[in-house]
């Protein structure tokens, strides 16, 4: 049990469960490349979610009767809800706690939120379908299947934006939004200081135009689309060549316009001191050391975005193994990581979240393709049950201000302790180590299950007050409050 | 304010300054206050021409198209009239009243020195008072506090669980939401506090949480209710804090869910449920402060305003200048303030936002100065950026 090995389960990984440190091996650093070397994809656990274009399909036709048309949303809600018990639990048990990390991380960077509720059936999915896939590959790639996704195109707005001399736009009297190029250009790529205009922002607002959501208007229009539930429509993008941070993207026929300028974005130096940049912000400090910045900057650039290169990178720097912890843990970050030091010794296990899935699933299969609310309606009564654990849960973590997928606005949940070290969310969350605790009643030796989670540096005044504790459920809860448990 | 202060003020301020290179340690302490001033942060961009509609302005119908709100006495959904140019959107009902009854004052083409449309960058410079983002790391709220010569904690109180960066800072200040989950019993919370010792950061912060919730639980004759995150809901149990006599001077709200790029709507839509929370929350507010409303000034702003011109998808735009209120019973209200350069062709910032005519900062430094009573030569130095530029309002406070 090492300093380096508490870094590594921590700063790195979702949070120690007792026994994870026997697992680790000689080198640290190799447990967490082994796992950067496995990442493929979706993991097991959560293959059986519905995809997006699975959800468009069941769409109802047009003209369907407003009945239809609430079960069809109550349907969307249920497998939002379904998407995070299982990735809560996912979360909770897994081994692979780095990589999980690293997907968390990407899916803040592209951030969409079900505040606008059509985003609720897909918010979930974006995260498997365009985030994990790419977790290790190229970040143009990434940032394609993100902007292409129907969560994105929804959220910020690109679905409804067209080319003011667009067929659509010549018809309908409709034109531009320019939402997400923006933000493509602000958070997504270049950064707010990347040197990029308001020019820039219309050209590829223009470029982008005609990216839009299959659905039963494209349907209807016979123009196909990709697996996921993407799909280009020509009507709606502007003509022309557009000319984009001084680069002319010449007109094509098809959306190679916009991959083209997508791919060069991504590509900029810029972004690559931008993502350099947060990754040193996540793993490192609130204000990274600029070594380690210019080295995963240049990793970057180096490798042309390569981002299993720069994760491992981000791995070998000395300055993200410094003993001293420097990242407030998020709202989300303590309680997935209290579940996961209290879960072992606990009936709140994982599999209560797999179980909650499960009851959606069944109440979704009875529901079948019946358009009816109120079979959704049962659905989701089941899993709001308030002894539900999963949803008690979540509860918790929107009670500590970071239920998933509402991210106040596009830039995503903030990675500073300033943001969650306040007076109110510092005693909210003591409110819940409490009350978890008291519900759990782990019997733990308090001063050893703090060495199980947090490692041997425990300060002498946390040991003291732990050897101190009235019960093992307030030693618990202790344990979950310390100073070394709030940071990572 | 009369004349005769603002004078008063004016030389305190010049010593101030002329004083600053002889004696570094010289400070114009100002004296404890029971006056209450509370900023209200729409974030996202509230759309000002939606929210204060320029109904006289012959280029507003046409600009805004679908979204434009009908005249005052068309009818259902007609804004309520302020002036020959000016209405509020038919949601700002509980506003309309308070500007009758001469309790709010309402500006337009404001702006804080930010001439960008990124959000965030928008915010920052909205809280930290400078001129460009970035570059100052505190709020100027927080800096303003550095002002009185009594330090007490809960002074200033951000009613939710994020610290907003206008509060952020050397300066205690603390936070409170009401309470959602089961709270955590005495004995425990102790031996929590003895763990925090040695732990600067933790420490603080939890000192701060404990007299707050122990000020909250007097004020509220222990009765907490969560009520979501909606405006019209924290605004009760805010205004209860203020209220209190032990309790807080300063507190900032800042609901989000401004940033309508889509289906704004008009009369009815997404922005008119947001302004209905607002005017929900404005009138909770004033009824829950009772009897120290007198004493109270509120300020509403927003990071920026939006598009004139509506864009694809029936909403608006990231844009410039915007609408804000003044309230409270210390603000001479029933005005409607604004050097308004119109929606015109020609007349638009860079071809496509309304143009700004008045710093925002100005709403601030006023309510320091002249309501807060902070000395201006400090409020101009140390709180503001250039604040010496920042001209204080004339005319806005009841005498």
């Amino acid at each position: 049990m090492t300093t380096l090995a508490a870094i590594a389960l921590n700063r790195f990984g979702m949070g120690a469960r007792p026994g994870d440190f026997d697992k680790i091996g000689r080198d640290p650093r190799d447990f967490l490349k082994a796992q950067v070397e496995r990442a493929k994809g979706v993991p097991k656990p959560l293959q059986t979610l519905a995809g997006s274009i699975d959800y468009i399909n069941a769409a109802p036709e047009r003209g369907t009767g407003q009945e239809g048309v609430r079960a069809y949303r109550l349907r969307g809600r249920a497998l939002y809800q379904q998407e995070i018990a299982l990735r809560y639990a996912y979360g909770i048990a897994t081994g692979e706690g780095f990589t999980e990390r690293l997907v968390r991380f990407w899916s803040n960077h592209f951030t969409v939120s079900i505040a606008n509720r059509q985003v609720e059936p897909f918010a979930g999915a974006m995260e498997r379908e365009a985030i994990r896939p790419h977790l290790t590959g190229k970040f143009e790639d990434m940032l394609l299947a993100v902007c292409r996704h129907p969560a994105m195109l929804i959220y910020l707005d690109n679905a409804n934006s067209f080319g003011p001399n667009s067929a659509v736009g010549r018809r309908r009297n409709v034109g531009l939004n320019e939402n997400l190029a923006r933000e493509i250009l602000e958070l997504h790529t270049l950064g707010v200081e990347g040197g990029y205009t308001q020019a820039d922002v219309l050209a590829l607002a223009k470029i982008i135009t005609g990216w839009t959501r299959q659905g039963p208007q494209t349907r209807q229009a016979g123009v196909t689309g990709d697996a996921v539930g993407f799909v280009y429509l020509p009507a709606g993008h502007e003509p022309g060549d557009h000319v984009l941070l001084g680069k002319t993207y010449p007109e094509t026929r098809d959306d190679a316009q916009g991959i083209a300028a997508l791919k060069d974005l991504a590509r900029h130096p810029s972004t690559a001191r931008f993502i350099a940049r947060k990754l040193a912000n996540h793993f490192i400090a609130d204000v990274p050391p600029a070594r380690a910045v210019d080295a995963l900057a240049d990793v970057y650039a180096r490798t042309g975005g390569d981002l299993k290169a720069v994760t491992l990178a981000l791995v070998d720097l000395d300055e993200a193994w410094v003993p001293e912890t420097r990242k407030f843990r998020a709202p989300e970050d303590f309680v997935v990581a209290g579940m996961r030091a209290l879960s072992a010794d606990s009936s709140l296990t994982a599999q209560s979240f797999v179980q909650a899935a499960l009851n959606i699933e069944e109440g979704l299969s009875q529901a079948g393709d019946v358009m009816d609310p109120q079979s959704y309606q049962q659905a989701l009564r089941t899993i709001n049950r308030s002894n539900d654990p999963a949803m008690a849960l979540l509860r918790t973590v929107g009670a500590l201000g970071q239920y998933p997928f509402t991210a106040p606005s596009p830039a995503g949940w903030p990675d500073e302790a300033s943001a969650w070290a306040g007076p109110d969310a510092l005693i909210e969350r003591l409110d819940w180590a409490n009350a978890i605790s008291a519900r759990l009643r782990p019997n733990l030796e308090p001063v050893a299950f703090a060495r199980a989670v947090l490692g041997p540096d425990i300060s002498q005044s946390t040991e003291r007050v732990l050897s101190g504790a009235a019960s093992p459920a307030q030693g618990a809860a202790l344990v979950l409050a310390s100073p070394e448990f709030q940071r990572r | 304010m009369t004349p005769f202060s603002r004078r008063f003020l004016l030389g305190a301020g010049a010593a101030g300054l002329a004083g600053a290179t002889l004696m570094p340690t010289l400070t114009l302490a100002a004296a404890p206050t029971d006056k209450r001033f509370v900023v209200i942060v729409l974030r996202g961009g509230m759309d000002g021409l939606s929210a204060v509609v320029p109904h006289g302005d012959p280029a507003y119908a046409s600009a805004r198209g679908r979204i434009a709100i009908a005249a005052p006495g068309t009818g259902e959904g007609a804004a309520l009239k302020l002036d020959g140019m000016f209405g509020l959107h038919p949601n700002l009902e509980a506003l309309k009243a308070l500007y009758d009854g001469g309790d709010a004052a309402i500006f337009h083409a404001v702006a804080s020195p930010y001439r960008e449309r990124s959000h965030f960058d928008g915010q920052d410079v909205l809280e930290n008072g400078d001129t460009q983002p970035r570059r100052r790391h505190d709020g100027w709220l927080n800096r303003a506090l550095a002002g009185y010569g009594r330090k007490d904690a809960n002074r200033a109180l951000a009613v939710s669980q994020a610290m907003p960066l206008i509060l952020t800072g050397p300066e205690a200040v603390s936070s409170w939401t009401p309470p959602q989950l089961p709270q955590g019993d005495d004995d425990y919370l102790a031996r929590v506090q003895r763990m925090y010792e040695d732990d600067a950061q933790l420490r603080t912060a939890l000192e701060d949480a404990l007299a707050t919730r122990e000020m909250a639980m007097g004020a509220m004759d222990g009765n907490m209710r969560g009520g979501g995150n909606q405006l019209a809901a924290l605004a009760r149990p805010a205004g209860a804090l203020l209220r209190a006599e032990d309790g807080a001077r300063f507190a900032v709200m800042d609901p989000g869910g401004w940033d309508t790029h889509n289906n704004q709507g008009a009369a009815q839509g997404l922005l008119a449920g947001r302004l209905a929370d607002l005017d929900r929350g404005l009138a909770a507010l004033k009824d829950s402060l009772g009897t120290v409303w007198k004493d109270t000034m509120v300020v509403v702003v927003t990071e920026f305003g939006r598009t004139v011109a509506v864009n694809g998808s029936n909403g608006t735009d990231h844009g410039t200048a915007s609408a804000a209120f003044l309230l409270g019973g210390a603000v001479k209200g029933g005005q409607m303030i604004a050097d308004w350069p119109g929606l015109g062709q020609g007349q638009l910032y860079e071809n496509r936002d309304l143009k700004p005519t008045m710093d925002m900062r100005a709403l601030f430094k006023t309510a320091l100065v002249a309501h807060m009573g902070l000395d201006e030569g400090f409020v101009s130095r140390e709180v503001f950026t250039d604040g010496e530029r920042i001209a204080l309002l004339e005319q806005v406070l009841r005498g």
